[in-house]
């Protein structure tokens, strides 16, 4: 059992307050999960659970021992190095040597481990059969997919079985199938002498876990049972279906119901958290629809509840986005016809083609490496393709000039912001690169100010703000222009669950005006937001269709949701390409 | 020290240079690459000049007299018949100089009176105008010996300024510098570069988490790379006696010891390089701050360190490059000349010794 006393890290000469004077238990023989958005102070944590990094303030005991974190040499404590013999510790970057074969990665962690003789040999059958690695013992690390990757570090956490494991972020970037398996290895291997430490920031990860500890900010705001945190809600989540109006509109009007804290677009579903009024009273002033039946909550939704709700009930970007009118109205914005991009040998994205109609969210999906970003690329014309045509309002990319990008928007996947300039500053210097001027300019910046609520910040300087907030004024920097077509690389990625929530409100917003949307992303329950969704991987495009008919794909199981029907698509995929692969030969 | 520990970790490393095309291009191929620059364009020795030659005369001695400037390596000759020709060469940057043998110069050579020439040299560029004049003037009198030789005695003075440039071979000289850049760079840079990306890749904070102490680390990392100067010394002393014909006046066992000490030295500053940036790109700016600039300007390799200030010569102990350069141009060029060698040695060993405190200091078990 670990315990963590009153631990306090600062960094930058303190400015930057990392772990805020954090309390918590992490008991043995269960998965304990670090959950919380980037930055929230998950890694810093971990980090110095290792014995790599030395807080400011704070004490942590171990099976009731005293760690010597500050290296007095005191010797009743228990030393760093003692710690570092009973620990694994699998870094955000995994620690493989990309250079090195899976095995002589193995062979070299085994001896960093002092492991040698028979037990090294039991170790390395066991790892290797537990990650299916076997087959590949002599393929460079470097080679290997990133769920692969996933599990070999994993892999060379586990060959001398730790008492503590601490795993950073080891879902990142893995498919939802290799998440399954990692959780399947490390369950494996509990018992009463071991305490696994396992940080995310997926949401919905917690609900596989044992027992949670939520960090936002560098606070602890919720530590016990995800299940107990569930129940709190139990009873306040009710789900209408087969929404047949507007589903944004009424997705907005009903999170202005007093009572509604929360209010989600699912599909043609629209999911709503409510703070304990009765949805009796609740649906009695509204009119036309079908009774909403009650739902299971999700960690999710303990998250929100735990964190307040949502803050505002309606985006007031509304207010400053027009209507935007297409000529055509069944025309594509946005076309990919055949688009193929090579990395020498290597096919990123393999003839990919689809349209995307006005006032509509197009999402593609995919793990990392898929190729979903270097389609969205082309898309907006920062990649030149090698064959095939990228279309945007009719206009081929490549012959498309300055006046006709002023159409679109964009918000890349790191911030490309300035960072040495304050949030004015970057607010004034986009709005002049967008060509707005005069009167416009000034109401674009002050609107903006307003909408994300940057009054009290705008004199900051862009790169130390929060993530959330440097995501916001990215968002911000994209849209005041007013674009018809906005394209947002994981606008979400790393922000806390509320910030989320927001971003969507204020995509579905801009949607309900008329205006179209490209976005990529890996949140599952995000996509349900989209009108349509392409599923791209290993650079083919797998599936298209709405939420709801993708999720026809898997409707054997009694709960489709769309990352089962993920699962069983790449599945698919793989057992086909398999299958072609044993062909040829 | 884990023994076991520390061998699997230089063998570990020893796999990644042979992998990695990078490390052996900067043990190797770049060497290579700065014998050459250094050996044929970086030489003191400006030759094959382009000069005009006006040939007024006709007689058999201006004949030998044009023969000996156009067999000369210092120039390359082109016999006009015009002056104005030779200008307008010259206007156009085709040469650098033009030499005017008047009429009569044979006949009045003959005659033994008062001979002359004319030398006129490009003043847009002193440096090679310079040359010229010295090298034409000088070849001149070799003539007028060989015409008299009992002029000798009134014309050794002349002969003098003549041999102002040594015949000595520059490049033999620059050699040693050249060696001094290649270690310092294979063993600054590229150790800086591999520990940067080790921090970059994780695989660094990876391994601090284990019960790996700091001195395993270090030695784990100075073994192989230590390996890899040594060799690419010994490549590179090789690829200069034959491709060069670089003299190597003493012996392996004072060379050895006093490379040993300096490589040491740049493999423990690569090290602290890398462990405060932790960054390749960051890695490889200081890397080159600190070491390939200094050699090349505070060594005494290119420039002469006692024509600099007094503040700058004290400034240029400080940097071990400036020992080594004058060991290795000892024993190359004069032998072992043990007073020097020792001298040298001992110093660059005792900053490698404080130098490693202080890597100790920094290198900690923390990611900060």
């Amino acid at each position: 059992m670990i315990e963590i006393k009153n631990l306090t890290k600062r960094f930058n000469n303190g400015i930057i307050t990392a772990l805020d004077n954090i309390s918590c238990q992490i008991e043995s023989n269960k998965i304990t999960g670090f959950i919380g958005p980037d930055g929230a102070g998950k890694t810093t944590l971990l980090r110095i659970l290792a014995g790599i990094l030395t807080p400011n303030t704070g004490e942590i005991e171990i099976s009731g021992q005293t760690l010597d974190i500050y290296e007095k040499g005191n010797s009743d404590f228990l030393s760093i190095h003692e710690l570092q013999k009973m620990t694994s510790y699998m870094p955000q970057k995994f620690g493989l040597y990309e250079d090195l074969t899976v095995m002589e990665n193995l062979e070299l962690y085994a001896q960093l481990q002092r492991l040698e003789g028979n037990g090294k040999q039991q170790a390395f059958e066991n790892v290797l059969q537990m990650t299916k690695l076997a087959n590949f013992t002599n393929r460079l690390a470097g080679n290997l997919s990133g769920g692969m990757k996933q599990k070999l570090g994993l892999a060379c956490a586990l060959l001398k079985k730790p008492k503590i494991l601490i795993l950073d972020e080891p879902s990142v970037g893995v498919d939802p199938i290799s998440r399954r398996d990692l959780i399947g290895m490390v369950n494996s291997m509990l018992d009463e002498d071991t305490t696994v430490l396992w940080s995310t920031a997926y949401l919905d990860e917690a609900e596989n876990l044992d027992y949670v500890i939520l960090l936002n900010e560098g606070k602890v705001i919720f530590q016990g049972n995800p299940k107990e945190a569930i129940d709190k809600v139990k009873g306040r989540v009710y789900v209408f279906s087969d929404v047949t109006r507007d589903k944004r509109k009424f997705a907005s009007h009903l999170l202005k119901v007093d009572g509604v804290i929360d209010s989600v677009i699912a599909g043609k579903n629209i999911k709503i958290l409510t703070n304990g009024r009765s949805i009796q009273e609740i649906t009695s002033d509204l009119q036309d629809i079908k009774e909403p039946r009650s739902a299971l909550p999700i960690f999710e939704d303990a998250c929100i509840d735990i964190l307040g709700g949502m803050a505002e009930k309606e985006s007031p970007v509304l207010q400053y986005i027009d209507d935007v009118k297409f000529s055509a109205i069944d025309a594509n914005v946005v076309e990919a016809i055949h688009l193929t991009k090579r990395f020498g040998d290597f096919i990123a994205v393999n003839d990919i083609s689809f349209g995307v109609k006005p006032g509509r969210i197009f999402g593609l999906l995919g793990p990392n490496g898929s190729g979903k970003s270097t389609t969205f690329r082309m898309l907006c014309g920062l990649l030149r393709q090698n064959s095939g045509t990228a279309k945007i309002a009719g206009i081929d990319i490549a012959d498309m000039g300055s006046d006709a990008k002023m159409n679109i928007g964009y918000m890349a996947q790191k911030f490309s912001l300035y960072s040495m300039l304050s949030v004015r500053q970057n607010l004034d210097f986009f709005s002049g690169a967008y060509r707005l001027s005069g009167k416009e300019r000034q109401n674009a910046v002050k609107s903006m100010i307003e909408i994300f609520h940057f009054g009290d910040i705008q004199n900051i300087n862009a790169g130390v703000l929060s993530l959330g907030f440097k995501q916001r004024l990215a968002l911000a920097c994209a849209i005041m222009h007013k674009p018809p077509v906005l394209f947002l690389d994981e606008p979400t990625s790393g922000v806390d669950p509320i910030t989320r929530k927001e971003f969507w409100m204020h995509i579905n917003a801009m949607v309900s005006r008329g205006m179209s949307v490209v976005v990529t992303t890996h949140f599952m329950d995000e996509a349900e937001n989209c009108d349509e969704i392409a599923l791209v991987y290993r650079g083919k495009m797998r599936a298209m269709g709405s939420p709801d008919e993708l999720k026809e794909i898997c409707n054997n199981e009694e709960n489709p949701t769309l990352e089962k029907a993920f699962i069983k698509i790449v599945e698919v995929a793989d057992q086909n390409e398999q299958f072609t692969k044993t062909f040829k030969e | 020290m884990n023994i076991k520990t520390v061998k699997a970790l230089i063998f570990k490393e020893l796999k990644q240079i042979r992998r990695d095309a990078s490390s052996i291009l900067v043990a190797f191929i770049m060497p290579l690459t700065l014998l050459v620059i250094f050996g044929y364009g970086l030489s003191f020795d400006i030759k094959h000049i382009r000069i005009d030659i006006v040939q007024q005369d006709s007689g058999k001695l201006s004949k030998d007299l044009v023969d000996l400037y156009s067999h000369s390596e210092y120039f390359t000759t082109n016999v006009v018949t015009s002056t104005q020709e030779a200008k307008g060469n010259m206007e156009s940057g085709k040469t650098m100089g033009t030499i005017i043998i008047p009429e009569n110069f044979s006949e009045k050579a003959q005659r033994g009176q008062k001979a002359e020439i004319q030398i006129i040299s490009d003043g847009t560029d002193p440096n090679t105008a310079t040359y010229i004049e010295a090298y034409a003037q000088g070849l001149f009198n070799k003539y007028l010996l060989s015409l008299k030789p009992e002029l000798k005695n009134k014309t050794i003075n002349i002969i003098n300024r003549l041999w102002f440039n040594p015949t000595t071979e520059s490049i033999h000289f620059l050699m040693a510098g050249a060696l001094t850049m290649i270690l310092a760079i294979v063993g600054t840079f590229l150790t800086s570069l591999v520990v940067a990306k080790e921090w970059e890749r994780g695989t660094m904070e990876a391994m601090i988490a284990t019960p790996i102490s700091v001195n395993e680390i270090i030695v784990s990392k100075i073994v192989p790379y230590f390996g890899l100067c040594i060799v690419s010394l010994a490549f590179s002393l090789l690829y200069g006696k034959f491709a060069f014909n670089m003299p190597f006046e003493g012996s392996i066992l004072s060379m050895g010891l006093v490379s040993s000490a300096f490589i040491l030295v740049s493999l423990i500053v690569g090290l602290i390089v890398s462990t405060l940036a932790k960054n390749q790109f960051v890695a490889g700016m200081m890397a080159v701050m600190v070491t390939f600039l200094p050699t090349m300007m505070l060594s005494g390799f290119v420039f002469e360190i006692k024509s600099m200030p007094i503040w700058l010569q004290a400034f240029s102990y400080v940097f071990p490059a400036k020992y080594f350069v004058s060991s290795i141009r000892t024993i190359c060029l004069v032998g072992d000349i043990w007073e020097v060698i020792l001298q040298d040695t001992i110093v660059l060993s005792i900053m490698a010794l404080v130098l490693y405190k202080f890597l100790k200091k920094k290198l900690r078990k923390n990611v900060e």
